[in-house]
């Protein structure tokens, strides 16, 4: 890419320093990759085993401490990891496919059925999520494929949105009139020569969806209405408050590992955003 | 910017002009087009409104499974569930009941709190001043430092880019700080090892004293909630203002504004400010829902006596009535929110009350 190229050449500092950010994020996305998928590797002990003395300070035998029921923290932690990935991971997914749906419907039909769709989008936004979670609860009860359903079907506006306005935007192109101009379906001409220019922009959304996935995941832990059947952070955090005076490592772990993740992945949508729009690469603004 | 004003009179007819004084003329144009795009803006809010009433109506009645048996924990005497089917009318066909509701939604009737026993607008009433107070005491920090601050921010990237970036790194961090952690930390800080500040509650539970000294106490345990509430958007804010005032310094009229000899502090305030402004303002609309979120966290953290506490209480009780209000509620704030910003920036850019 010769406007890469460019760049390298007229800032060489500028290129260093986002390598280092791009490692942190690396890093920290696959310890927590690796936690996620093979917890067993990196804890020490059942997450759930309740053998060792209750409030033990980090250090020793248990690196993280242990909490009230003498559970070792840092295998709490791996674990935890797994259902922020899990329930955030799929959130995302379920957002992903219907987002994907009702922009690719939304940008290449148009009429009133995009109409009708957009108003839907705006409906979900002036629901707050979180609360529109808690009616579902209510109604549905909490397990982990509820939780992830729930933040799925609250996150697909923003993606659907973006998706549309690059579809709008490439359907007045003249290659489209062109591949109509030769007798092409119109879904042909949607998924073969609109989409595939279009969806990067969807892409560049993913981490930032996956961040508001797993914090509403913790937010929804964290108030007790969460999967209480598996370790997470937001969880760990609440079991944390009454203890917060005698043992700061029950919150200083969680929230670590929690921060952790969602800069990370905040840092990684900022250079993804950048990349995908080469109006703020090239220009002095954000 | 002024100059950009005076584009309307073209479009003005002759007697129309000739009948007011030129000077009174312009600003009542302009007040009269604010007028007509707030009121069209204000009409947009009712289907709105009945879109999610249904959306919170067809929620609850897909759902599987009978609320009368959830209230009926213990009990299943057929006779007391049909009794209370009938008292909630439950035993109704859908769209009766999605009428009745939408019928008594407009007399101001929300309906019965299945846990409380009383008018869900009662409970919900009751908790209104509370958010109210924590949530402009959190607004005023998120707007009143986040401006200023991404101002700062952009004059930094000119001047010193290697500790601009820094200070981005930290910006970020805060906008990824849930509340819920971020108040634990404060908790522990400020209440806990500096022994400083209340962590629970609106007001000292042991003799709250009259007049000053109440506000006082209002004030020492307001701090602590409004700031966990308050930082992620003020990150937030402090990112775009930055992002759009770097974007304003770099056109015609910055540079204009230089050259016909202002000083930096007139340059920033009346030209590059100004045109700031619209995006930190839309930004705090659009994310109004989060703020909701945050709310009910910061509220269940602080055990603050507000709308999003009385939301998980309802939850956890399976008030389903009870919720679907507090959401009607939140909706609605939502829906003002988007209205006073997009009115706002219609009065600040006149392209977009024209446009």
């Amino acid at each position: 890419m010769v406007r890469e190229k460019s760049t390298t050449i007229r800032k060489p500092r500028a290129r260093n320093r986002l390598g280092g950010e791009l490692f942190f994020v690396g890093l920290i996305l696959g310890l927590l990759l690796v936690a996620g998928l093979i917890p067993s590797l990196l804890a020490p002990q059942d997450p759930w085993r309740t053998g060792g003395p209750a409030l033990a300070a980090p250090g020793g035998e248990y690196l993280l401490g242990t909490d009230q029921l003498g559970r070792d923290v840092w295998s709490r932690l791996i674990h935890g990891a797994r259902t922020s990935l899990l329930v955030g991971g799929l959130a995302t997914l379920i957002a992903l496919v219907l987002g994907g749906l009702v922009g690719l419907i939304s940008g290449t039909v148009g009429g009133w059925i995009d109409e009708l769709l957009m108003r839907l989008a705006e409906l979900v936004d002036t629901v707050p999520g979180l609360l529109l979670a808690l009616l579902v609860i209510t109604l549905i009860g909490a397990g982990i494929w509820q939780v992830a359903l729930v933040i799925g079907l609250t996150g697909w506006t923003g993606l659907a949105r973006v998706l549309r306005s690059r579809l709008v935007s490439i359907r007045e192109e003249e290659f489209v009139l062109g591949a109509r101009a030769l007798g092409m379906s119109e879904a042909r001409v949607a998924l073969r020569h609109m989409l595939p220019l279009a969806w990067p922009a969807l892409l560049a959304l993913l981490p930032f969806r996956l961040e508001g996935a797993i914090m509403l995941e913790a937010s929804l832990s964290f108030l007790g209405l969460g999967d209480v059947s598996r370790p997470s952070w937001g969880g760990m955090l609440q079991d944390a408050q009454p203890y917060l005076r005698q043992a700061w490592w029950l919150v200083a772990a969680p929230g670590a590992a929690l921060a952790l993740t969602l800069f990370a992945l905040s840092l990684l949508s900022d250079h993804l955003q950048r990349l995908s729009n080469p109006k703020l690469r090239l220009g002095r603004s954000d | 910017m002024e100059g950009q004003d005076t584009g309307c009179l073209a479009k003005v007819s002759g007697p129309e002009l000739a009948s007011l004084h030129p000077l009174h003329h312009q600003a009542r144009l302009r007040l009269t087009r604010m007028l007509t795009y707030a009121t069209r803006r204000i009409l947009l809010v009712i289907p709105l409104l009945l879109g999610i009433a249904a959306l919170n109506f067809l929620l609850v009645s897909l759902a599987p499974g009978d609320p009368v048996i959830y209230l009926l924990a213990d009990s299943s005497d057929p006779g007391l569930v049909q009794t209370l089917r009938e008292r909630y009318g439950l035993d109704q066909p859908l769209w009766e009941r999605f009428g009745a509701y939408i019928s008594s939604l407009l007399q101001g009737n929300l309906g019965q709190s299945i846990a409380q026993g009383r008018p869900v607008l009662d409970a919900i009433l009751e908790r209104i001043p509370a958010s109210a107070i924590l949530a402009g005491a959190a607004l005023w920090i998120a707007a009143g430092l986040g401006i200023p601050l991404g101002l700062w921010l952009a004059k930094l990237s000119l001047s010193h880019p290697r500790l601009e970036r820094s200070a981005f790194l930290g910006i970020l961090l805060g906008t990824g700080l849930p509340p819920f952690l971020l108040g634990q930390l404060l908790i522990l800080l400020f209440a806990l090892y500096l022994g400083l500040l209340p962590t629970n509650g609106m007001f000292s539970v042991r003799g709250t004293p009259e007049g000053f000294p109440r506000l006082l106490d209002l004030l020492a345990h307001l701090i602590l909630p409004a700031l966990t509430l308050g930082l992620q958007p003020l990150a937030a804010i402090a990112r775009i203002t930055r992002a759009q005032a770097l974007e304003v310094m770099g056109q015609d009229f910055v540079t204009t504004a230089r050259a016909k000899g202002l000083n930096e502090r007139m340059v920033h305030t009346k030209h590059v400010l100004r045109n700031a402004l619209p995006a930190p303002i839309t930004l705090l609309a659009l994310s109004s829902g989060h703020w909701v979120g945050g709310a009910v966290i910061t509220e269940t953290v602080f055990a603050w006596p507000g709308l999003g506490r009385l939301a998980v209480e309802s939850t956890l009780a399976r008030d389903y009535p009870l919720v679907i209000g507090v959401i009607l509620v939140g909706a609605i704030g939502v829906i003002l929110a988007n209205l006073i910003a997009d009115i706002a920036v219609a009065g600040l850019d006149p392209r977009v009350r024209y446009g």
